[in-house]
């Protein structure tokens, strides 16, 4: 199914990349809105940038036959935004790898998370999956040594600063978080290169959150742990999970992020870039989902994991819901609910495909009639 | 009890009300979870920095834990301790 142009062109567009256009319907969609000449291009411009798709559009509208229905300097400004990704696997692999030795070294489990494990598995190490900050899962009991490797390996606790172009320390009130949430190091940073002016590695030793009702047993996860070889990339390779445990810890890394209000303030809320890590590995689970439920269920973790699906399956019309059986296991009232950042239950109003589009998500949190929406 | 000591424990419920609107007929126990009437991280932050702004005094980083943090009296003791070595 493609998806409807309610919210016009530019959003079924990147809806279409979300999804991914390997499938000729979608493909077909796809090109005939690139070429349709109704795409306002500053609109999809400004909505690929909110949802982190910039290196994927670009990279989609590189076959000759779609180059000439873009205007030139986005196509170039695109292109550059490609380039400037593709260019960084290598020194952001190779960051990865000198990391992930450095603390196998210390007998450290790790594994890669996110765009560290999807970028090669689900999207061919293309560049079209944007590279970020390197997220890695280990241990609480470890979480002193990896800083202490880290430090070895020339990182420090910091933030940058654009300007001066020099790392500079993490605010006290930042460090006070962190120090406070402690499934978290503080972001742990080196300095790049003109292009990658800065690697960021983000170590958890939680798959939930601190104080989460919901865990992970780590030592069980860490157990799965192989390494994948990265794609044009000889003799590099990332720790990965097994896939039930990469579906789970990224679902709930959305559940976490969507659900708490607090990161809608912080400009981390969903986007369609997450939506689509779990609608490709949802594809490459296909087949093993007993694995998946066995897992689901032992963990005690189907509320939040249906909170995405569902919201996944209306939005995109995926069917995972019904592909695990569990249909009308919840109703509306649990889609709309949230966490406010002073810790009382919260609603949202409009559906989740609103609230990936719309560029004022707080609207939709906002109160209504004395209420909470 | 000195009147240093009465100071810091009114002034303290204060602005642990004050921060993390709670019930106005809450009543805090000494093993009152704080976790579990409103206190997160981003609050906990507030709460502290309110707290050294008031009684002059810094968290050392050895303070800066989950478990100062957890209940009312622990962290109370941790101020209490900060204000007399001041």
């Amino acid at each position: 199914m493609v998806p409807d142009l309610t919210f016009g062109p530019e959003w079924a567009t990147l809806e279409l990349l979300c999804i991914g256009i390997d499938a000729p319907d979608r493909r077909a969609r796809f090109e005939e809105l690139v070429t349709s000449g109704e795409l306002h291009w500053g609109e999809l411009l400004e909505q690929a940038i909110r949802n982190k798709m910039e290196a994927m559009l670009a990279y989609h509208l590189l076959p000759e036959h779609l180059v000439g229905a873009v205007p030139d300097r986005i196509f170039k400004h695109l292109c550059g935004v490609y380039d400037a990704n593709l260019y960084r696997r290598k020194p952001w692999y190779e960051t990865v790898h000198r990391i992930v030795t450095a603390f196998e070294a210390k007998d450290i489990p790790v594994a890669g998370r996110k765009q560290v494990s999807f970028e090669g598995s689900l999207y061919g190490g293309d560049g079209s999956r944007r590279l970020g900050d390197m997220d890695l899962l280990i241990l609480p009991r470890d979480m002193q040594t990896a800083t202490e490797v880290l430090g070895d390996l020339g990182f420090e606790a910091a933030n940058y600063n654009w300007t001066s172009e020099e790392l500079v320390p993490i605010p006290r009130r930042d460090m006070m978080i962190y120090r406070l949430s402690p499934d978290h190091l503080p972001v742990m940073m080196v300095k790049g290169d003109r292009i990658t002016r800065f690697f960021d590695v983000d170590c958890a030793s939680s798959m939930t959150w601190f104080k989460s009702p919901y865990e992970i047993p780590l030592e069980e996860a860490l157990a799965t742990v192989e390494h994948r070889p990265i794609p044009g990339l000889d003799g590099l390779s990332v720790p990965v999970l097994a896939p039930q445990y990469e579906m789970i810890g990224t679902v709930m890394h959305l559940f976490r992020e969507a659900w708490f209000e607090r990161w809608l303030h912080m400009e981390q809320d969903v986007d369609l870039a997450k939506f689509g890590d779990v609608i490709r590995l949802w594809r490459s689970l296909r087949g093993n989902l007993d694995t998946l439920k066995e897992a689901i269920d032992r963990y005690a973790i189907r509320q939040p994991v249906l909170w995405v699906l569902e919201h996944m399956d209306r939005t995109f019309h995926t069917s995972t819901v019904a592909e695990l059986g569990w249909q009308g296991l919840v109703d509306d009232s649990w889609l709309s609910s949230a966490h406010s950042p002073s810790g009382e239950p919260r609603r949202w109003r409009g559906t989740m495909r609103q609230r990936l589009q719309t560029k004022d998500r707080k609207a939709l949190f906002a109160e209504i009639g004395g209420q909470d929406a | 009890m000195t009147a240093m000591k009465t100071r810091v424990d009114e002034q303290y419920e204060a602005i642990l009300r004050q921060h993390m609107k709670v019930e106005p007929d809450l009543v805090f126990q000494d093993d009152t979870v704080l976790g579990d009437v409103g206190l997160d991280s981003l609050t906990a932050v507030d709460v502290m920095l309110s707290l050294e702004d008031t009684f002059g005094i810094t968290f050392p980083d050895s303070m800066l834990t989950y478990e100062v943090f957890r209940h009312f009296a622990s962290l109370r003791d941790a101020v209490q301790k900060l204000v007399d070595e001041t």
